[in-house]
């Protein structure tokens, strides 16, 4: 329903760059995209980015092939960006329930290979109605909650339940099932135990669903932070995977051969003999997995206000009016606060792509 | 200049968004697509005539800080209540509330870079233009911008209140930085400003008023020295929304520089609870549980330091990104599909995710406002100061 475009640069890239900016290193990006498809290779099972990561269809494309079959999305508007870029496959993995959310997605299913997550017989009916009203078929899979405790069916019988009722829609197709373990990052207390009690429910409700007589074509699962897990699971056949294309700074301790793609590069606006201030504050950088971390000297110290981030340390600063770049601690949020990533190959800036599902969160 | 249009930067916006949002108007909050940003009219204005009320007594003027709210339809209400002009944090806002009419406009910031020191220098042949400093590099590049472009620019002194974060430290730093700037063309040394932002995280209010006093009391002993030597500050600039009732009272000070409380969010609210919270992020219940619910807002929409459900006493399980999750019993009524009210603990947050305003005036919507300039890619604003748009 709602379309952004970033306003028209100017001719050359370089007179429109102004700081604080967000930029991804090409040749690091690839090679994370190469990484994960020799990571699947014979392991009989695909890849599907999810795509809320970035936001950026420029990004979503250059994922895609081989074991990429098609994207992740988490909302509708999402969704909408990524179909209009040219993405013909696109799992939206969250729950839809408002009635103007479900006519727009059944739009979208008339022109794209659409798939939804459920956990509600009345959301599927409203679904299944919207989409025979405009001749289109959605596919759909079961959510289930394998520990998150969010959205999803609690039980196999849940499940079989909810599956009954979606096989008597013409408009729906059901593919299988979801569930997302990806929130327990390295750290969590019991993380081993946790990651395998949830396989074992998505096990269980994939058995339950094929007793009963439904197919299950489709387990799609993981995040990055469970990667290596899924990898070894049986029954997963799809990995929901985002950030491992661009990185975050803690999950390299993952020991994935993913490295960090994204800065923000911020200039040097007041210098002191401890400390140097950049332009680069909460309102242009994620901080839910802590500060940005700079690149190429040591900090003692990151702190980020709203405009501003300060890092003291022995130096050498730069100079005033210098840049530096920073890894974001959380890309996803981070993504969503730009209109534009500036595409860097070998140091230099190649191009400029817009982030144009920034703000699709409706 | 005599420009053409000169709002029209801003009308364009407005219109686009509006267009956008055309089925949100005249709609019930309760029957809008979610999420998204609420403003309470009323509420907002009620704020602001708070404001206006307090400093009735005292000559100290208000400068309305709007890096928090990107509004320019919001920074003209405050105009229209009193505030003799605008605080920005980026020249590309400066930008935009000089096109919202507003004729005195101050970048709170160190500006630093050829496009930026270009578009303020561009921008102060238009209107009253001012922006603060604490080295002489940054005085150089602004110099040279406002001859090259034949304007003065109003330049303040940044004094380090305690934040540790910009500023001179000292009257010693800051008069010869004053003598480089009085002797500086295109320039003119206005004063001093400063922040005493580390006073906003202490929540004992007679704590928080003293540690005000002891930043005051540096700031105007620097404007002190200054004026023994030659050069007296016409301006004296400071504090917050957590500090604006005592340092606004403070000898010495000539005008304050707060913002929050016009929007206001559950951290101001810890500061000074008679502003109300008029900026909201409405969301959708679309799952529910016996042991819960969860909303399509998360972290993307409400910002990272999360919030609490308006009119219902719900503890927060967590908040994800596109999701948030609130504890719920069998006596909590909410069901699938209905609207709630999410209250940010920190609003400015939410207010970079969206790109307008839903206006509420008596639970209706009447207007959609953008947030302006959504940032941070805004060099085009300086293309557009250059061809006389």
């Amino acid at each position: 329903m709602i379309s952004r475009t970033a306003p028209t640069p100017p001719a050359s890239l370089a007179a429109s760059f102004s700081t604080p900016a967000l930029l991804v290193d090409l040749g690091v990006f690839e090679a994370n995209v190469a990484a994960m498809e020799r990571l699947l290779h014979g392991s009989g099972k695909t890849v599907r980015p999810h795509v809320k990561t970035h936001r950026t269809p420029e990004l979503a494309r250059r994922q895609l092939g081989g074991a990429a079959v098609g994207v992740t999305c988490a909302t509708v508007g999402e969704a909408e960006v990524m179909v209009s870029a040219g993405i013909d496959d696109v799992l939206v993995a969250n729950e839809v329930v408002d009635r103007a959310k479900i006519d727009r997605l059944a739009a979208l299913a008339a022109r794209a290979r659409i798939a939804v997550a459920v956990d509600d017989a009345e959301a599927a009916d409203t679904l299944a109605r919207a989409a025979s009203n405009v001749g289109a078929t959605v596919d759909v899979v079961i959510d289930v909650d394998i520990g998150l405790h969010r959205c999803g069916v609690a039980t196999p019988g849940e499940a079989v339940h909810l599956a009954r009722a979606i096989a008597q829609h013409e408009g729906l197709r059901l593919r299988g099932l979801m569930g997302y373990e990806g929130r327990i990052r390295l750290g969590v207390d019991n993380r081993a135990a946790l990651i395998a009690s949830a396989y074992d429910a998505l096990a269980e409700t994939k058995h339950a669903l094929v007793d009963a007589g439904f197919p299950v074509e489709v387990v799609s699962a993981s995040g990055t932070s469970t990667l290596t897990e899924a990898l070894a699971d049986p029954n997963i056949t799809e990995l929901q995977a985002g950030v491992y294309a661009l990185m975050e700074p803690e999950l390299r301790n993952l020991g994935l051969p993913f490295r960090c793609a994204v800065a923000i590069r911020g200039t040097v606006i007041s210098r002191h003999p401890d400390r140097v201030v950049l332009d680069v504050g909460r309102r242009v950088v994620g901080m839910e997995y802590g500060p940005p971390v700079p690149i190429g000297f040591e900090a003692t110290e990151v702190v980020v206000s709203d405009e501003h981030t300060r890092i003291s340390g022995p130096g050498p600063f730069p100079e005033l009016g210098g840049h530096l770049d920073l890894i974001p601690g959380q890309i996803r949020t981070t993504f969503n606060l730009h209109d534009v990533v500036w595409a860097v190959r070998d140091g230099a800036i190649v191009d400029r792509w817009p982030v144009s599902a920034r703000g699709s969160s409706q | 200049m005599g420009l053409r249009d000169p709002e029209r930067l801003i009308t364009d916006v407005h219109e686009r968004v509006r267009a956008q949002y055309a089925p949100a108007l005249g709609r019930a909050s309760d029957e809008l697509t979610t999420p998204a940003l609420l403003l309470d009219l009323p509420i907002l204005r009620a704020n602001l005539e708070l404001m206006a009320d307090g400093l009735r007594d005292v000559p100290t003027a208000l400068r309305a800080h709007v890096k928090v709210h990107k509004s320019p339809h919001i920074a003209r209400l405050q105009i229209e209540r009193g505030a003799t002009g605008v605080g920005c944090a980026t020249v590309w806002e400066a930008i935009v509330m000089a096109r919202a009419g507003i004729e005195d406009v101050f970048v709170i910031n160190e500006v630093v870079g050829d496009e930026r020191t270009r578009a303020l220098a561009l921008l102060a042949r238009e209107v009253d233009v001012k922006t603060a400093v604490d080295d002489t590099v940054q005085v150089d590049g602004l110099s040279r911008a406002a001859v090259a472009a034949s304007s003065t620019i109003g330049i303040l002194i940044d004094v380090d209140e305690g934040m540790h974060r910009c500023g001179v430290a000292s009257a010693d730093e800051a008069l010869p930085l004053a003598r480089h700037i009085a002797k500086s063309p295109g320039l003119r040394f206005l004063g001093l400003t400063g922040y005493e932002g580390h006073c906003s995280l202490e929540f004992d209010r007679d704590k928080r008023y003293a540690m005000a006093d002891e930043a005051m009391a540096k700031l105007t002993g620097i404007a002190a020295t200054l004026a023994a030597n030659g050069l007296p500050c016409q301006i004296v600039s400071a504090a917050g929304t957590g500090t604006w009732e005592v340092t606004s009272r403070y000898p010495g000070v000539t005008e304050i520089q707060p913002g929050s409380y016009a929007t206001m969010d559950g951290h101001h609210r810890k500061l000074d609870p008679r502003f109300g919270w008029a900026v909201t992020v409405l969301a959708s219940v679309i799952s529910r549980r016996p042991d819960r619910i969860v909303t399509d807002a998360g972290s993307k929409t409400v910002g990272a330091s999360h919030g609490v459900l308006k009119g219902w006493d719900l503890d927060v399980y967590r908040f994800d990104e596109e999701h948030s999750i609130f504890v719920v019993d069998d006596r909590t009524s909410l069901a699938t599909g209905e609207r709630v009210e999410i209250l940010c603990n920190y609003t400015p947050f939410a207010i970079s995710y969206f790109e307008a305003y839903h206006v509420i005036e008596d639970g209706v919507v009447t207007d959609v406002w953008p947030v302006m300039p959504r940032g941070p890619e805004s060099r085009w604003l300086l293309d557009a100061l250059e061809r006389g748009e």
